[in-house]
Formats: structure tokens, C-alpha cells, sequence
């Protein structure tokens, strides 16, 4: 059951790869690097996303939708608005909810701090930190491109088959976890660099 | 008597006395007698749960936990899991541990998660079905659409739940769980939460003792099979460092620091007295002559508080050591007085002094016998300790001195220059200061009457225990790794029996929550029902015959697969015809295999005074009302409000006390001499609280009782300084003697580290140098100049 808790975890970093952007060997592959280059942030971004969540017991998918907030060094926020208001803070400490006017931590055993050290690392998008965690596997077509991340570690790997993200030349549109259920993050056109009032970053950030 | 009789009497009588008391001393067993323990300086319970409760927790659960983190040096970042694990299981090896639990290890989690999942329908169902129906209750529908509504609800409800970030990780268990029995209870549970270790780097051990931290098996042993097992893991990687807590390391460093101070203080206070005797004694070996009278005097104070007491506190001790200060008054008054002629016998010479020894000594002893009616042990202890100590000392000061031949101690003598210029120079100082004294005097007087006023009183149970800064500092590192945080608050609900903390833990989360709508509770006790839920559920569980077909109704309404939930319709119509029965206080049981480590700590069952851990991630705030039968950790740690009771009872005691010492004096001395001898001791007391109060001190419990003693000393002093004011002769030497001795002994006490010792001793010296002072200074402002000595 903990186990599970982590998934959750790990999912929520999605979208951030989907900001960040995608990815023969990428990690080692030139033109792999360039794009990784391309896709971690170095300025804040922002882009609207809609996320369809496909429960096994369910006929039909559950979707929510919000936009996804970036700041290099602070981290990620999901600030979902459809059809509940709630934000979701991914950063150094960990993984943050606030909603209804409260604000609580997800559970922070070593599993799950594990988890959320992976997705430092795919908010980084930092190559050689996500080869160390990941087996990367690339494919290209022309100026489309789909990067399957494997968690290497056996535990994580146990309730986390795959993150596929996929995008289009220097962007970042889709995101897909298959961790027993699927998730699809359908992202929209990002905006590098807005400037976010101190109000907003205490708001989305911690 | 002829002289060779009475000398053998009082030996015979002094080597009886030692002998019973060696005796008795001698075949104790002082490490059951003597605690070390803070907890034994409360009572127990008596019109105060939460002392029981204190006492539980920290007597049987809390204290004999321990907690061990380990860091890598070589790899600061990465919390070393395999040696934590390897050192837990050495640790647990250890006949002293019983269990050792690494914390990274969830299994211990994952057990109790597992029971509870398989025990839902029985242990939350109630709660969840209760919730339900109380709510339906307000909707003003008729009780036949009861299934229907609840179908409805839950089936939005479970809708709701998949917005939901949580609902990733649960969804395997959802087709089992559609009710959300188990993520609704993780919802209440969630801020018992996990260590924070290993975001510092460090891997935890989490430990319990089998010995209590206050015995010597509970510390040394423990200590060195700590250390083998670090030395073993050093051996292995030299890199590893391990920090450490526990309340054995307090209570020895609390033990050491006692036994050092009463050492240093007892050689200190000899020293002083030792200095002041010098200075005012032709003789000084002769001295050695008082020391047979304090050492009896302990002597009998600890055998008598021995008989009495089943068990004190050390504290008793070091505070009764400051008897001696009281002790040697009697030897020095009745030593330093000179026969009157040459022909008068010892006899003759103490019948003389035997009235305002008697005065001294039984007012004294009248004064702090009421301290035996205090609530609190250690008050009652010093007050028997004290008590029995002064009667020992008269007795034996009395006794061995009757055994010498002539007993006289000759003081020295200053300012006696004779010759008529040095009595004009002496009459035209006294001229000059006289109008200084008095308005030194009319300033004491308005501090003493104002002063008091203005004085603040705080009371603290740590005052009893000895600060250990190093110790505190790596404890709440230590506890920081653990999840310790002062941004959180830790409550425990209890009650008369297990269904009534049930009850009021039920209450105290609804409260809680209504306070601080945005804080996160976490309380173990919310996995089980309410007694009135659990009697409930078979009558609840029959009024949803049709639920079933409507929930799968419902589901499929909200895009739910129902065929999905087979496995939850399954066990939903086995417990519909087979509800739960039996005894409530059964369910408590049902979880305990399950519950090892910390898990172990977050409620009790057991009687008298089960309890409920709750902890909120709030700092802490007002303290709940009474009704909830729940206090903050934080506040048993104070006991501020006891505390504060105990200082108003001894407040009483002592002013009954005072009121009696005075009345015992008027009644034997006329009433202008009994005024002066209340006024000096009354006034000298009043003078220093009114200064402490004006210097903005705040003061306790224990500079209360520092200066119920202040004032029996000076009420000595003014006694037997009592007949030289009469005759305006100058302050007999043994009342100089005496005051400076204990003003000295006291002020080394005011400097030792134990706050109850430290407010003790200053009050005490502060007081008996305002009386002396007083004494001195009567005569000059009164402008009778004292004539020269007899």
C-alpha cells in the first residue's frame, strides 16, 4: 500500500517533463543532448495542461485541468483548477498539496523520497542524472520525438512501469505514466520566462 | 548530677542515637530508596489525571525509548541503511533492548496498514456507517430512502475521491474499498507521518529498554551495549557517526551533576563557614566540637525521613543538607555562651539558655511540621527532613556538650578600644549615620510593603530537574530527525475507561477540526468506532438491506464499471449477514500484533487511564477545554497549573506556619519582645521579596519555601538576640556567627546549576543577611546606642 502512495508522487512530476521537454542512446546521443539542452528549463515557464486519468474500474477517464507552473531552483507547481481547485508543489523537500485552506506533505519514507530524488532529476532534465535513474530509450522521427524513462531502482520500478514523454521539435506535449493505471498529460503551448509576482510564488511555491 | 555522671549519661545517650540511627541507615537499600526520578516529586493522581497520565507516559512508554540516528561521513547525503539495520539487530541481540526497529524499514507500516485493511468492515465500517446515518438524520428524509441517499453519497463521493492525488497510489485497493474506509482513516492518521532522517542524511534506529532509565541497569549496561554496538559498526566504517538519545542519558548526567554539586557545595559551605569562624573565634580547632552536632543532626534527619518515607527524592537531600546551616545555630549558642561565674555548672549555664533554645528550635519545628500537609511529596519530605534534623540537633548539641569539661568558646572582640576618645568618635559616628539608617529603614519599609506587589511567579516541573544544555541541544537534533517539531503539537486524550477516550478523542477531533479547519490531525484512535458506533452497527447494517443493487446502481450512474466491485459486494453481504459482535474493549486487541516500535506508542489501552496520542501540525495553541479530557504534551510537561496549586498550598502552609511561630512567641515572651522578634524575621522576609519583585526576578515554588527557612533562621537569630536588645547590649557573637555562617552556606548554594537549590539558597541568604543586617542596625536607628558588652 505504501508503495502505491509513491506513485502518486512520481506522477506528479509529470507535467514538469512535459515543461522541461522530451528526449538511439539519448543519453549519450549528441543530438539527444541538444534537445535536452533545449528542454531544461533555465527560465520559468508556464503552460495550461489537461490530464485524463484511466482507472481500471472506470468506463470512462477522469480529467482535470490546470496549468503547470515552473521556476528553476524552486521547483513545480500543478495548479489544477478542473473540477476541484487544489495545488500540487514538487520540489527539494518533497511533494506538497494544498487545498481547501490546509496544506499537508506526502508521505516522506526513504521510497518515497527516492521518487521524488527521480523527479528532481526529470525536472532538471539533466542527462546524466536521468541515465543514472532511468534506462532512456529515444526514437525520433523527423522533428517528433518520444523518450521512454525505466526507473532502474527495482521498487520504484515495481509500481512505476514507464514515463513516456513525446513532443515536437524544442516542445514538450505529451506525458504518459503507466503505473498499473494510465495517465495522459496533454500539455499547451508554454511560456518561457513570465514573470511570477511574489504573491504568486508564495501562493505556488513554497 | 555530679559532672562524671552527666558525662557518661550524654555519651551513652549521643552513642545510643548514633547507633540506632547507623543501624537503620546501614541496612537500607538506597537504590530503591533514593529516587532520581523528577516524576516522584508529584503525587500520584489524586484529583489529577494528568499526572497519571504523565506518569504513564513518561514512567512506562515514553522514557524507556530510544532514539539513534546514523550518518555517513563518506557519503553525507545518503542516509547508511545497511548499518542502521546491522546495528538495530545488534542492539536487539541485547538482553536490555526489547526491541530495536530501523526506520527505514516500512515493514512495520506496511503491517499495520495490512491488519487494518483486512479488519476495515469491522473496525471502521461503525465510524463510517455512524458518520452516515447521523447525517442522513439531518436531511429530513424518511429512514426507508436511508440506502438509496447513502448509495448515492458514496458513489459521488468515490468520484470526488479519484480527483484526487491519493487516489494513484490507492487504486488497486478501491475496487475493494469503494466505501474509502482506509483512505478516509489515512486522511485522520496522516500526520503521524514518517521520520524526516533520511532528507538529513541520516538512517534512525528506533529502540526500547526493558530496565527503567532510572535504575543503574537502565543506564550504565545500556550505555556500554551502545557503545560495543557502535564499535563494532566503527570498525566496520570508521566513517560512521552515531548520535543519540534517551532519558537514561538525563537521569545519569542528572544523578552525576547532583553528586558533584552536593559534594562541591557541602566543601564549599565548610569553607565559608570555616572563613567567618576564623574571623570571629579566638579558637578555631575548637570548632571541630560543633561538627559531631551537625553530623548528628543528618543523621537523625535521614533516619527519621527513611522510617517515614518508602521512597524520596535525592533533592531532599541535597536541599537537607543546608540543615547544617540551621544545626550549628543551637552548638554555637550554647557553646559560645560564657558562664556567668566561675562556680556556675553546665546545668545551670543551659537552663539558662534552654528558653530561646526551646523558642528557636520548637517554633522552627512548628513551622515546617505544617509542610508535612502539602500535596506536594517533595515539600512534605523537606518538611519532615528539616523537622527531624532541628530536634536532633538541640537534642544532641544539648547531649555533647554536657559530656565536656567547661564547654566555652571564646569569640574575639572588635571595636571594644577603650579610652574616652574612642567613645566620643563611636557616639559622633552613630550621630552622623543615624538620620542615613533611618531612611535606609523607611526605604526598606516601602520596599517591603510595595515591592511584593510587583513580583511574578512562574512554575515549572523542569525547575526540579537539572538543565543539561549539550544533552538537550543533541535530544532535539536527534528528535528533529525523528519528525520532532515545534511547528506541531502532540495531544493526548484520555478517560475513566476505554469507550469514554474513545468518546472524547471523538470530540476532541471535531473540536480540533473546528478550531483550525486547515490543520492536519493525525490519532491510531481513529481506526476504531465509538462504543455507541460499534453497538450500533448491527441495527445500522440492517435498515440497508437494499443497498447493494443501489450502490451498483449509483456506480454505474457516475462511470463506474460496478462488475469491477465484486470483491467489496462479496464482503459486503458477509458482514450484512454476520454483522461484528462482542466486546468492545476486544477490538483493541485485534490491532496489537500489528503494532510494534513507535506504532506501539500512539494510544494505550490498559486501565486505569487509557489514552489517545493525537498530533496536529500546528504550533501549539489554547489548551482544549476540560470537558475534551485532553492535554497537550507540552502542558504535562509543565504542569504549570499543578504547580502553581502547589505553590498557593505551600503559600498557605507557610503563612499558617508563620502565623503559629508567632503566636508561640507571643505567648512566651511579653508582647513589645515578641513584636520585635515577628517584626525582624517578617520584615527581612517581606524587604526581600519586595526587592526581588522591584528587580523584576520571577520567582517559584521554591523560593517560597527558601524563604519559609529564611524566616525561621532570622526568627532564631531574633530570639536569641532577643535578651541583648532588652539590655541594650551589643548582638550576642554566636547570633553573628550563626547568621554569617548560614548567609554563607546559602549563597554558596544560590550558585549552584539546580534551579531548586539556586532559589533556595539566594533566598535564604538574602534573608538572613536582611535580619542580621536589621539586628545590627536596630539599636542605632532606634538612637539607643548599645551599651558595652557585659
Amino acid at each position: 500500500m505504501t508503495r502505491r502512495l509513491f506513485l502518486g508522487t512520481l506522477w506528479w512530476a509529470l507535467p514538469l517533463a512535459a515543461l522541461a521537454a522530451p528526449t538511439g542512446n539519448p543519453a549519450h546521443d549528441p543530438g539527444w543532448q541538444d534537445l535536452f539542452r533545449r528542454l531544461a528549463p533555465t527560465v520559468t515557464r508556464q503552460a495550461p495542461f489537461t490530464e485524463e486519468r484511466y482507472f481500471p474500474f472506470r468506463r470512462q477517464p477522469i480529467v482535470l485541468a490546470g496549468v503547470v507552473r515552473i521556476v528553476p531552483g524552486r521547483g513545480l507547481s500543478l495548479d489544477y483548477s478542473s473540477p476541484q481547485s487544489r495545488i500540487v508543489i514538487v520540489d527539494a523537500q518533497g511533494v506538497l498539496v494544498r487545498e481547501g485552506g490546509g496544506q499537508r506533505a506526502a508521505p516522506a519514507d526513504s521510497r518515497g523520497q527516492a521518487a521524488t530524488a527521480a523527479l528532481g532529476a526529470v525536472m532538471r532534465f539533466d542527462p546524466a542524472e536521468l541515465a543514472r535513474d532511468f534506462e532512456l530509450a529515444g526514437d525520433r522521427q523527423g522533428g517528433a520525438w518520444t523518450l521512454t524513462l525505466t526507473p532502474r531502482d527495482p521498487a520504484l520500478a515495481g509500481s512505476l512501469r514507464s514515463i513516456v514523454v513525446s513532443g515536437s521539435q524544442g516542445h514538450l506535449g505529451r506525458i504518459e505514466l503507466n503505473a498499473g493505471l494510465r495517465i495522459e498529460i496533454i500539455l499547451g503551448s508554454a511560456i518561457d520566462g513570465p514573470v511570477f509576482p511574489a504573491a504568486d510564488l508564495a501562493r505556488y511555491f513554497r | 548530677m555530679n559532672l562524671r555522671r552527666q558525662t557518661w549519661t550524654a555519651r551513652l545517650a549521643l552513642a545510643a542515637f548514633a547507633a540506632l540511627c547507623l543501624g537503620w541507615l546501614g541496612r537500607l537499600d538506597y537504590a530503591r530508596k533514593i529516587s532520581t526520578d523528577v516524576l516522584d516529586l508529584i503525587p500520584p493522581e489524586k484529583g489529577s489525571p494528568e499526572l497519571g497520565l504523565v506518569r504513564d507516559l513518561a514512567g512506562n512508554v515514553q522514557s524507556r525509548v530510544m532514539l539513534f540516528s546514523l550518518t555517513d561521513a563518506a557519503a553525507p547525503g545518503r542516509p547508511p541503511v545497511a548499518a542502521a539495520h546491522d546495528f538495530a539487530a545488534a542492539l536487539a541481540r541485547s538482553p536490555l533492548f526489547a526491541e530495536a526497529v530501523p526506520l527505514d524499514d516500512a515493514s512495520g507500516q506496511t503491517r499495520l496498514g495490512q491488519a487494518i485493511f483486512a479488519q476495515r468492515l469491522t473496525l471502521l465500517l461503525p465510524s463510517w456507517l455512524g458518520e452516515r446515518a447521523r447525517l442522513f438524520g439531518t436531511s429530513g428524509l424518511p429512514r426507508e430512502k436511508f440506502s438509496g441517499w447513502l448509495a448515492e453519497r458514496s458513489a459521488a463521493d468515490l468520484e470526488a475521491y479519484l480527483n484526487r492525488p491519493e487516489a494513484v497510489a490507492m487504486q488497486e485497493f478501491i475496487p475493494q474499498d469503494p466505501l474509502l474506509l482506509v483512505p478516509r482513516l489515512l486522511d485522520r492518521a496522516r500526520a503521524i507521518g514518517s521520520p524526516a532522517g533520511g532528507s538529513s542524511g541520516a538512517a534512525l534506529v528506533w529502540a526500547r529498554i526493558n530496565p527503567s532509565p532510572l535504575s543503574d541497569a537502565g543506564q550504565g549496561p545500556v550505555f556500554a551495549a551502545v557503545a560495543q554496538a557502535a564499535a563494532d559498526l566503527h570498525t566496520r566504517d570508521p566513517g560512521l557517526a552515531l548520535r543519540w538519545t534517551g532519558v537514561n542519558r538525563f537521569a545519569a548526567a542528572s544523578r552525576a551533576r547532583i553528586e558533584s554539586e552536593i559534594k562541591m557545595l557541602n566543601v564549599l559551605s565548610l569553607l565559608v563557614v570555616a572563613a567567618v569562624a576564623a574571623i570571629l573565634v579566638r579558637r578555631i580547632w575548637k570548632l571541630l566540637h560543633l561538627a559531631p552536632v551537625i553530623l548528628c543532626s543528618l543523621l537523625g534527619a535521614w533516619t527519621v525521613s527513611t522510617l517515614v518515607f518508602s521512597r524520596l527524592h535525592i533533592l531532599v537531600f541535597v536541599i537537607g543538607s543546608l540543615l547544617s546551616g540551621v544545626a550549628v545555630d543551637y552548638g554555637f549558642y550554647i557553646y559560645m555562651q560564657p558562664f556567668l561565674q566561675p562556680e556556675e555548672t553546665y546545668g545551670a549555664k543551659l537552663r539558662r539558655l534552654l528558653k530561646p533554645l526551646l523558642a528557636s528550635c520548637l517554633t522552627t519545628v512548628i513551622g515546617f511540621s505544617l509542610l508535612l500537609w502539602s500535596d506536594l511529596p517533595l515539600i512534605r519530605q523537606i518538611g519532615l527532613f528539616v523537622s527531624a534534623g532541628l530536634l536532633s540537633a538541640l537534642g544532641v548539641a544539648i547531649l555533647y556538650f554536657a559530656q565536656l569539661r567547661r564547654p566555652f568558646l571564646e569569640s574575639r572582640t572588635f571595636g571594644q578600644r577603650p579610652g574616652p576618645s574612642a567613645g566620643r568618635g563611636r557616639r559622633a559616628l552613630r550621630t552622623r549615620v543615624r538620620p542615613w539608617l533611618r531612611a535606609a529603614a523607611a526605604a526598606a519599609a516601602a520596599i517591603a510593603l510595595l515591592g511584593p506587589w510587583r513580583l511574578h511567579w512562574r512554575d515549572d516541573i523542569r525547575e526540579l530537574d537539572i538543565p543539561a544544555r549539550e544533552l538537550q541541544a543533541n535530544d532535539a537534533a536527534v528528535r528533529a530527525q525523528f519528525g520532532d517539531a515545534s511547528d506541531r503539537t502532540i495531544y493526548l486524550t484520555y478517560g475513566d475507561t476505554l469507550p469514554a477516550a474513545r468518546r472524547h478523542l471523538e470530540d476532541f477531533l471535531a473540536y480540533a477540526a473546528a478550531a483550525d479547519p486547515g490543520a492536519t490531525f493525525g490519532s491510531l484512535g481513529a481506526v476504531f468506532p465509538t462504543e455507541d458506533d460499534w453497538r450500533a452497527l448491527p441495527s445500522r447494517l440492517g435498515q440497508l438491506d437494499g443497498f447493494r443493487d443501489d450502490f451498483g446502481a449509483a456506480l454505474g450512474r457516475h462511470g463506474f464499471a460496478p462488475e469491477s466491485f465484486g470483491p467489496f459486494f462479496t464482503a459486503w453481504s458477509a458482514v450484512q449477514q454476520d454483522p461484528p459482535a462482542g466486546p468492545y474493549d476486544a477490538l483493541y486487541g485485534s490491532l496489537a500484533p500489528a503494532l510494534s516500535g513507535p506504532l506501539g506508542q500512539l494510544y494505550s489501552s490498559r486501565p486505569p487511564l487509557p489514552w489517545f496520542m493525537t498530533i496536529v501540525d500546528r504550533p501549539a495553541g489554547p489548551a482544549p477545554p476540560a470537558a475534551l479530557q485532553t492535554v497537550g504534551v507540552d502542558q504535562l510537561q509543565s504542569l504549570d497549573n499543578l504547580f502553581t496549586r502547589y505553590r498557593w498550598s505551600a503559600l498557605r502552609l507557610s503563612a499558617v506556619g508563620l502565623v503559629l511561630i508567632i503566636a508561640s512567641v507571643f505567648a512566651i515572651y511579653p508582647a513589645r519582645r515578641g513584636l520585635r522578634i515577628a517584626l525582624i524575621p517578617a520584615g527581612s522576609c517581606f524587604f526581600v521579596f519586595g526587592l526581588l519583585g522591584l528587580c523584576g526576578q520571577t520567582l517559584n515554588l521554591f523560593n517560597l519555601l527558601g524563604a519559609f527557612l529564611g524566616v525561621c533562621l532570622s526568627h532564631n537569630y531574633s530570639i536569641f538576640s532577643s535578651d541583648s536588645a532588652q539590655a541594650r547590649q551589643p548582638i550576642p557573637v554566636p547570633v553573628r556567627l550563626s547568621a554569617l555562617c548560614a548567609a554563607g552556606s546559602f549563597g554558596v548554594l544560590s550558585f549552584s546549576h539546580i534551579p531548586v537549590v539556586h532559589a533556595l539558597g539566594l533566598t535564604v541568604a538574602l534573608i538572613v543577611l536582611t535580619a542580621l543586617a536589621a539586628i545590627e542596625l536596630e539599636p542605632f536607628v532606634r538612637g539607643e546606642a548599645p551599651n558595652a558588652p557585659a
